[in-house]
């Protein structure tokens, strides 16, 4: 790790750190501080967007729900919406909730995963955070009950929710909900003592990072409040050209807003909806850790909203011609689906724009002048999203 | 295509016991057989160690309905042969889960353990009920009716109609009907094609992937096999015993019986294959 | 007794089967010392490991990765492809290509269309308890049970569709409804005791052919497929 060049042509590729199986962070430092950063993506490419032309609605929400195990429900949300709204279909407001229900469920475990495996807890206190992965299980139960399953739930579909769920299953839900609560209260202690925090944390806190922020709303996604058309997505390699050999392979595209490198996810929203000011890196850690409160807090307002005697899905749904867009605030930030369906209301385009496309370009930006360990645990907290960010087409090149 | 060792057609077996109940009501109940099933289960019930037993009742004709039982009553209820199949699954979820059952006992057919066993063992879904499934019992099974075609056959051949018919017995080999208080027996020959085709490709007789299984020999009428698969299905029927629900006695002479039954389903089975697939 | 040494590798999964290892992580690190990158900076650290779990299909356009997934054979006596995409291909069946950056990168096979797979674990994702499961009769060496596993290790697709050729329009379906049961799409629905699929809903992950009893029994006693 120390015998970095600082020449770009001269990366050697075993300072190539791995951070998760689908992606490479190179590092180029001097002296041990980080002079330059890539996030090189290199999952292969399903193309998720290719796959569904041509195909049922019913079909397309199922696939799309799979180009993530972790953030599934953001992209059936975003979908669903997009669909629905190519061919004028309001979902009943039971749907609505039970959606945003899902999602938040989805972004606690979402925002879980990066917690287990961030170094910010010092290692003798690690064994702790075991708990974290019950907890995991424990919240999963509500997306089991209400959306038939922890992973990809089935009932989320085009219209509504397939199925309605039984008032005693919501008041159960209901009832349990304080317990893991406390619960979260507990492992929430371990994660901000400051006797538990590494000297990386204490590192991270010092580097203060300011971003133009984009979020469209604090729980859901609204996409009035965001421009669809602002969005310009390049291949990584035409973002940096420099090394071939490096960018070469990249499996992903990087999207601005607006001409602008953007910041998208938990601290984003938090800072655009809420008094909250984390400017340092540090903030993507504390973050993470309110929303989850709040997710908490907006589930428990759900839970009692729902009328289990009104209706969860549409029924006569016609599918036809039509253009539609849907946002939906995924755990890691703001995600867009552009849809447009044909005259037999099959679908004839998809667009995704993730979060992480926005967020590559800032993360390689804030781990400048950090050592090179804070680095890797900085890009961690970013928590980049390898397998939906390689699904992206190029949305509007000329 | 079947390269199955004969000595594997009964699966493991742990132990082999002859029963019959000791209540008066559920052998009454039960002329034919021992009614052990029942007993054992109304044991299981009465001590707590499950918490319901789903079974399929017989509603109408062959029809039948997967139903829970609490008590011994229900069982009886439910008690007998089963000649068709329930799409059992579906259902059998719903009705655990609205009772909120934690330990259920099963009465099925050897394909529907094979299905519940496998799911105990093999949690593939988060949705799956395995964990739920304390005891599966599964009943020697020759096949099940294509009933819609049987109960055509029936009419139109003997003018028995779907709802005479009060209950079907498997004797030595001949099928009696009993309809409008008078029998019919049909040899089990004549009435083979109306089974189910899947069944007719079917190699295991006794339920090889359940806890018990639990049948009839001819050899001794009057006593239920219980064919224990595991220790935990063993101290159950052992207990049952002890507890006074049950009378036992020991069994394995009557095991090459069974694997004769179940040679003779293994070589239909090849044979209906072979000119099947 | 010495803990198994397993390693997981992703080759490019959507991450639902790696949550769900990682779930089951609890319930067994007591007899599983298991290697992945969630927990660890350095995954693949050992030369030889006892089990390998690969979750994801393979990119057959990406030969780095055919290259990755053979060097994992050789690391290894016991190959476990875990979750549908990995074992009959899943949803990665539909991929057919042309998205940008990537265009080229169009087609996916399942692991056993590179390397033998020992164990094959079909599921949209299987659940952590079926980790917890498989690695309890992995341990104890029940033949018995990992025979279906081992018999899927040799399948390369299975699906709603096969279900359906194989066992509903031969005649050999039962109607016992254990596909409906065990679709995480509610594909599948029983109409007059048959199951009827929906085909735009399945995604091929194949839970409903391994579950179907008449279909595993014959499998397991080595028919067709």
């Amino acid at each position: 790790m120390n015998e970095f060049k600082s020449t770009l042509g001269h990366i050697p590729f075993e300072s190539v750190t791995r951070i998760m199986d689908g992606a490479k962070l190179i590092l180029q430092q001097e002296d041990g501080i980080v002079q330059d950063a890539f996030l090189i993506l290199t999952a292969p490419l399903r193309g998720f967007e290719k796959l569904v032309i041509g195909k049922d609605p019913l079909f397309t929400i199922k696939a799309v729900m799979r180009i993530c195990g972790v953030c599934h429900v953001a992209h059936a949300n975003a979908t669903a919406e997009a669909i629905e709204s190519a061919v004028g279909l309001f979902p009943p407001r039971n749907a609505l909730l039970v959606r945003e229900l899902l999602g938040l469920v989805n972004r606690i475990q979402t925002h879980i995963l990066p917690m287990v495996s961030t170094d910010m807890i010092v290692e003798e206190r690690r064994s702790r955070l075991v708990s974290l992965i019950k907890l995991y299980g424990k919240v999963s139960d509500y997306l089991l009950k209400l959306g038939g399953g922890v992973t990809h739930p089935p009932y989320l579909t085009i219209g509504g929710i397939s199925k309605v769920p039984k008032w005693s299953v919501l008041n159960h839900l209901k009832a349990k909900l304080p317990k893991i609560e406390e619960k979260w209260e507990e492992i929430k202690g371990v994660l901000l003592d400051e006797d538990n925090l590494t000297e990386i944390a204490d590192e991270l806190r010092t580097k203060i990072v300011r971003n133009e922020f984009l979020a469209s709303n604090l729980f859901f996604g609204d996409k009035y409040k965001v421009s669809f058309k602002g969005i310009r997505t390049i291949p990584y390699w035409e973002y940096r050209e420099e090394p071939g050999e490096l960018v070469n392979e990249a499996t992903v595209m990087v999207a601005f807003y607006k001409g602008k490198v953007v910041e998208v996810g938990p601290r984003a929203r938090l800072m655009l909806f809420t008094p909250f000011r984390g400017v340092s890196l540090f903030g993507l850690y504390t973050a993470r850790i309110l929303e989850i409160d709040l997710a908490f807090k907006r589930i428990k307002e759900i839970l009692s909203e729902i009328n289990t005697k009104a209706p969860f899905r549409r029924q006569n749904m016609i599918f036809g011609s039509g253009k539609g867009i849907g946002v939906y605030e995924a755990p890691r930030g703001t995600l867009f689906h552009y849809v447009k369906l044909d005259g037999e209301g099959k679908i004839s385009r998809l667009k995704i724009i993730s979060p992480t496309m926005f967020n590559i370009p800032v993360i390689e930006n804030a781990v400048k002048g950090l050592t090179v360990e804070a680095a890797e645990v900085a890009v961690k907290l970013f928590d980049p999203c390898i397998p939906c960010t390689t699904h992206v087409e190029n949305v509007q090149k000329n | 295509m079947i390269g199955l060792a004969s000595d594997n057609l009964l699966g493991t077996v742990f132990g082999v016991y002859l029963a019959r109940a000791k209540d008066e009501e559920i052998r009454r109940r039960k002329v034919a057989s021992g009614g052990a099933v029942t007993a054992l289960l109304t044991y299981a019930l009465e001590k707590g160690i499950v918490d319901g037993v789903v079974a399929a009742k017989r509603t109408k004709g062959l029809e039948g309905q997967a139903v829970v039982a609490h008590n011994k009553k229900e069982l009886l209820e439910a008690a007998g042969n089963k000649w068709s199949i329930v799409p059992f699954a579906t259902r059998m979820k719903a009705k655990i889960e609205e009772e909120n059952l934690k330990k259920v006992a099963l009465v099925c057919l050897p394909c529907q353990a094979q299905f519940f066993a496998q799911m105990r063992d093999f949690p593939l879904l988060e949705s799956d009920f395995g964990e739920r499934i304390k005891y599966i019992v599964s009943l020697f099974c020759m096949g099940t009716f294509a009933f819609n075609a049987f109960l055509n056959y029936l009419r139109m051949k003997y003018n028995i109609k779907a709802e005479q018919i009060r209950d079907i017995h498997l004797k030595k080999d001949f099928l009696e009907i009993v309809y409008n208080g008078t029998k019919l027996d049909l040899p089990i020959e004549e009435v083979y094609s109306y089974l189910q085709t899947g069944c007719l490709v079917c190699t295991d007789y006794t339920g090889i992937w359940s806890d018990i299984s639990a049948g009839f020999v001819e050899s001794e009428p009057g006593w239920t096999v219980l064919m224990a698969r595991n220790p935990k299905a063993e101290e159950l029927i052992k207990s049952a015993e002890k507890e006074g629900y049950l009378e036992l006695k020991e069994g394995s002479h009557v095991v090459g019986e069974i694997l004769k039954k179940a040679r003779e389903k293994l070589a239909r089975a090849q044979q209906n294959m072979s000119y099947l697939l | 007794m010495e803990k198994l040494k397993v390693l997981h590798v992703d080759i490019g999964s959507c991450e639902g089967c790696n949550v769900s290892i990682l779930r089951a992580l609890p319930k067994i690190q007591e007899f599983v010392d298991l290697d992945m990158k969630y927990l660890a900076k350095k995954t693949c650290a050992r030369d030889k490991y006892d089990m390998v779990i690969i979750t994801g299909g393979v990119c057959m356009n990406e030969p780095h990765i055919i290259e990755k997934v053979k060097s994992l054979r050789e690391k290894t006596s016991t190959i476990v492809a875990f979750g549908s995409c990995a074992t009959f291909g899943g949803i990665l069946r539909f991929c057919r290509g042309g998205q940008e950056p990537r265009p080229d990168h169009r087609n996916f096979q399942p692991i056993n269309s590179v390397v033998k797979v020992d164990y094959s674990i079909p599921g949209c994702p299987p659940t952590p308890q079926m980790v917890q499961s498989f690695f309890k009769f992995f341990v104890a060496g029940d033949k018995k049970r990992l025979k279906l596993f081992k018999v899927y290790a040799d399948i390369k697709k299975l699906s709603g569709f096969d279900l359906i050729d194989d066992i509903v329009l031969t005649g050999l379906c039962i109607g016992c409804g254990a596909c409906e049961l065990s679709c995480p799409t509610q594909a599948i629905e029983m109409i007059d005791r048959r199951p009827n699929l929906i085909a735009e809903k399945c995604i091929r992950c194949g839970t409903c052919y391994v579950r179907c009893p008449r279909a595993s029994q014959m499998l397991s006693m080595g028919g067709r497929k």
